[in-house]
């Protein structure tokens, strides 16, 4: 019989001495639940070691995208007090940088520089003080360092807790706690830059409610905004600006709302990192990403087995890579299929920064439009002919599909408008990457995109070549000929869909701009109904591209004072979030996100299709006689 | 309008259906039923003089369970400083007919669950006894759900190493 089990049968057997009348308040579901909860985690258990074994057989490293190398090193607080460096690939002790490390109120918090050289956490020192509500004597917390190295441990900040590291290495952030008392707490900023001065923020700066810690520090990769927690026992973090010091209150808290905590940020993509409500042993925790404004849940990025209690999670700074500590530590990385277990017992656990770029390759071959229109495979490194695909693109779109097999465009057909111009109508057509005849998809239509999974062709019907009746239409790749007509007008007859302007977002929701008025991209679900309204983000996008980087960010373009330059948006709130430095159009991003295709136009060169590593500022060249391509996946 | 007799009539109620399963929590924390249902007395009485802020709580149920908690606490105190100095009229020990239903294995383990520092027995009685959530706990006994999930950590861990599995 577990401990577990024992605890429950004796606590059972203890309170009976409580009188017999007042037992039939005691719910039975406890008796009852509990053995057949506990059943099913054995058999969840049995079924996930036999999947575990299956994929391990089926060698299911094979399906991680080699793009997503994530850091050599981890950092961990285990329950018994050690600091560790440990092998992130196989979770090995690399090295025991202290030991008898704990806060006297549990794990709070470790935090690597963002050059990977210094480890910050809390401990508990010998002395103490006796302000606890029942008068118990308690040690107190610090702040200490380490070099990631090993050696002498050094004191940085005494009675504080929850260590953070700036993104760029200026501050460190803990909460100050003056008196040994859970009350007033403050966040301080010691200047790790000498050049700067130590700040603190308490009172005015910090939203006032109930008395409680200042726990779970956290930077956004701004450098600015610090997220933190308070109001003991709730799950909605708040925002500190810490170039403004001031405009934190009750208003600009993320609510949640179902339970699920924060634990910090997603990398730099703009969202948060959260881990959701675990309340029994047998269910599965979830590692989600949460809406920085709204605290709506965006997506799960993936489950893992139980146990309780529950667990913190921790991203690296591309979002890309997260781990998961608790009764067992877990490393993740996007693309993974299932997180990969590399520990266990282990209170804290953060990412050991790399410090440095590191460079994937990108496909060796894109989908191309030369300058008289034709349509071919090209190589990526300068745009060298490999293949002709089609002589009668028509310049109004084009697609490739994610497993690299397919090519969607729109060409001309021979049938005539009956509008005043006698335009001819376009036709969506496929065709194999390898060579081969195209096959008719489409009349009427243009603009073709496929969805991220690979199962939706989106595109705009343009009935009788009238752009200004425009609708979005859906194909079922799996199911030829089942199509959904999703959108044709919005907000009435002022509003309609604007043409060359669907693009697909990273969890497969459509986005599209409106023709008139006000540059708005709207948001809509295709498995929704279709009288269903969209969402209303002002993207203050001209066009929108692609997925860029490990973000969920999307790359487009906006003007402003004339020059028109790359930018990455969310796609979520539809605001911009960075310049990405050239002028010019983003085209598209391979498959990881890690590149990207770039029509440069600086109006003293002459317009040249380029490529870029995502989080380089160099454009590398491909060619002057290609204007548009995508990359082929796989190449 | 509120009066005085709807609040009365308030009390009443989550006194009736509430009492004896906080007297419950109450005799896993301090390990004596007569001492428990003192303490469930007492955080009545501190809700009944705060009757008109009674209203205002959310959750009047987790407000009674965090009373109980912290009082039970205080009561462990008392205890300690009883055991130090007999003199005092303080019980130090429960009255043994409290465990006569009960067999070895599980007075050991409630003896175990004693021997735990405080902030670890309270996680586990309130996790598996009251069945409440991590929030839950963490609320109840004002720390945070890091801290919920290192003294659960600990405790089981602490109960293993004693009892064996």
């Amino acid at each position: 019989m577990t401990v577990e089990r024992r605890l429950r049968d004796a606590m059972q057997a203890r309170v009976e001495s409580v009188d017999a009348p007042a037992m039939a308040v005691r719910p039975e579901r406890t008796r009852r639940v509990w053995p057949a909860v506990t059943a099913g985690f054995a058999i969840v258990l049995v079924v996930a070691l036999v999947v575990a074994l299956i994929a391990r057989h089926e060698g299911s490293d094979s399906l991680r995208p080699a793009s997503t190398p994530y850091p050599s090193r981890v950092v961990v607080v285990t329950y018994d007090g050690k600091l560790q460096v440990l092998d992130s690939r196989t979770g090995h002790v690399v090295r025991t940088l202290a030991r008898d490390v704990e806060a006297q109120n549990g794990h709070a918090g470790v935090s690597v520089s963002p050059d990977g050289r210094r480890v910050y956490f809390t401990r508990t020192t010998d002395a103490q003080c006796d302000e606890n509500l029942d008068g118990s004597m308690e040690p107190i917390d610090e702040i200490a360092s380490v070099s990631i190295d090993g050696g002498r441990v050094r004191t940085e900040a005494s009675n504080v807790r929850w260590p953070a590291v700036s993104p760029d290495g200026r501050y460190l952030a803990y909460s100050g706690i003056p008196n040994c008392s859970d009350a007033g707490q403050s966040i301080v900023l010691k200047a790790l830059d000498p050049s700067l001065y130590d700040r603190r923020f308490d009172g005015v700066n910090i939203p006032s409610g109930t008395p409680g810690t200042v726990y779970g520090l956290a930077w956004a990769s701004d450098s600015r905004h610090l997220l933190f927690h308070r109001d003991i026992g709730s799950t909605y973090p708040y925002v500190l600006d810490t170039a403004t010091a001031k405009a934190v209150d009750d208003g600009q808290r993320v609510d949640i709302g179902d339970g699920s905590a924060v634990a910090g940020y997603l990398g730099d993509t703009g969202y948060l990192l959260g881990t959701s409500a675990q309340t029994s042993p047998s269910e599965r925790g979830e590692v989600i990403a949460v809406d920085a404004t709204s605290g709506a849940r965006e997506r799960t990025l993936f489950e893992y087995p139980g146990p309780w209690p529950g667990s913190d999670a921790a991203s690296d700074g591309t979002g890309r890579n997260i781990l998961v500590s608790g009764a067992r530590l877990y490393r993740w990385s996007q693309g993974d299929a299932r997180p990969t277990r590399i520990g266990s017992d282990v209170a804290a656990a953060a990412w050991v920064p790399t410090g440095r770029v590191r460079a994937v390759d990108a496909p060796s071959k894109i989908v191309a439009v030369t300058r008289d229109g034709r349509l071919i495979v090209a190589s990526s490194r300068d745009g060298h002919m490999i293949r002709l695909l089609a002589s009668d693109y028509g310049g109004n779109g084009f697609t490739v599909s994610p497993d690299g097999e397919t090519v969607y465009y729109s060409r001309r057909s021979d049938r005539v408008c009956t509008n005043p111009v006698g335009d001819h109508s376009l036709d969506i057509v496929a065709v194999p990457t390898r060579g081969g005849e195209p096959t008719l998809i489409a009349n009427d239509a243009l603009d073709p995109q496929v969805s991220p999974d690979g199962r939706w062709l989106a595109y705009s019907g343009v009935p009788n070549c009238s752009l200004a009746s425009s609708s979005i239409v859906l194909d079922d790749l799996q199911k030829p000929g089942a199509q959904l007509r999703v959108w044709s007008s919005v907000g009435g007859a002022a509003s309609v869909v604007s043409p060359w302007s669907i693009r697909w977002r990273d969890d497969n929701r459509i986005l599209f701009a409106l023709a008139d008025g006000p540059t708005r991209v709207l948001d809509i679900d295709q498995t929704v109904t279709l009288t269903d309204s969209p969402v209303l983000p002002v993207a203050e996008a001209d066009s929108l591209c692609c997925r860029v980087g490990a973000t969920g960010l999307m790359a487009g373009s906006r003007t402003l004072a004339g020059v028109t330059s790359v930018w990455t948006f969310d796609p979520s709130s539809g605001g911009p979030v960075a310049r990405l430095t050239w002028p010019g159009q983003p085209l598209d991003a391979d498959p990881t996100g890690a590149h990207l295709l770039v029509y440069f136009t600086d109006p003293t060169h002459p317009p040249v299709l380029s490529r870029n590593v995502v989080g380089s500022r160099r454009l590398v060249r491909i060619s002057s006689q290609l204007y548009d391509a995508r990359w082929l996946p796989g190449s | 309008m509120t009066t005085a007799d709807d609040g009365w009539g308030e009390l009443a109620a989550l006194y009736r259906e509430h009492a004896r399963p906080l007297v419950r929590l109450a005799v896993l924390l301090v390990d004596d039923v007569g001492i428990a249902e003192e303490i469930v007395q007492d955080a009545f009485v501190l809700v009944h003089r705060r009757m008109g802020r009674l209203d205002q709580v959310e959750r009047p149920v987790a407000y009674l369970r965090t009373t109980v908690v912290n009082l039970s606490r205080s009561r462990l105190r008392r205890r300690l400083v009883a055991l130090r100095h007999p003199g005092l009229v303080e019980r130090a020990s429960p009255p043994a007919d409290e465990r006569v239903g009960m067999s070895d294995d599980q007075r050991a383990v409630i003896a175990a669950l004693q021997r735990l520092p405080r902030r670890q027995r309270e996680v586990l009685v309130l996790r598996y006894w009251s069945e409440l959530s991590e929030d839950e706990i963490a609320a109840t006994l004002g720390i945070s759900n890091g801290s919920v999930k290192t003294h659960a950590h600990r405790g089981m861990a602490a109960l293993e190493q004693e009892l064996g599995t």
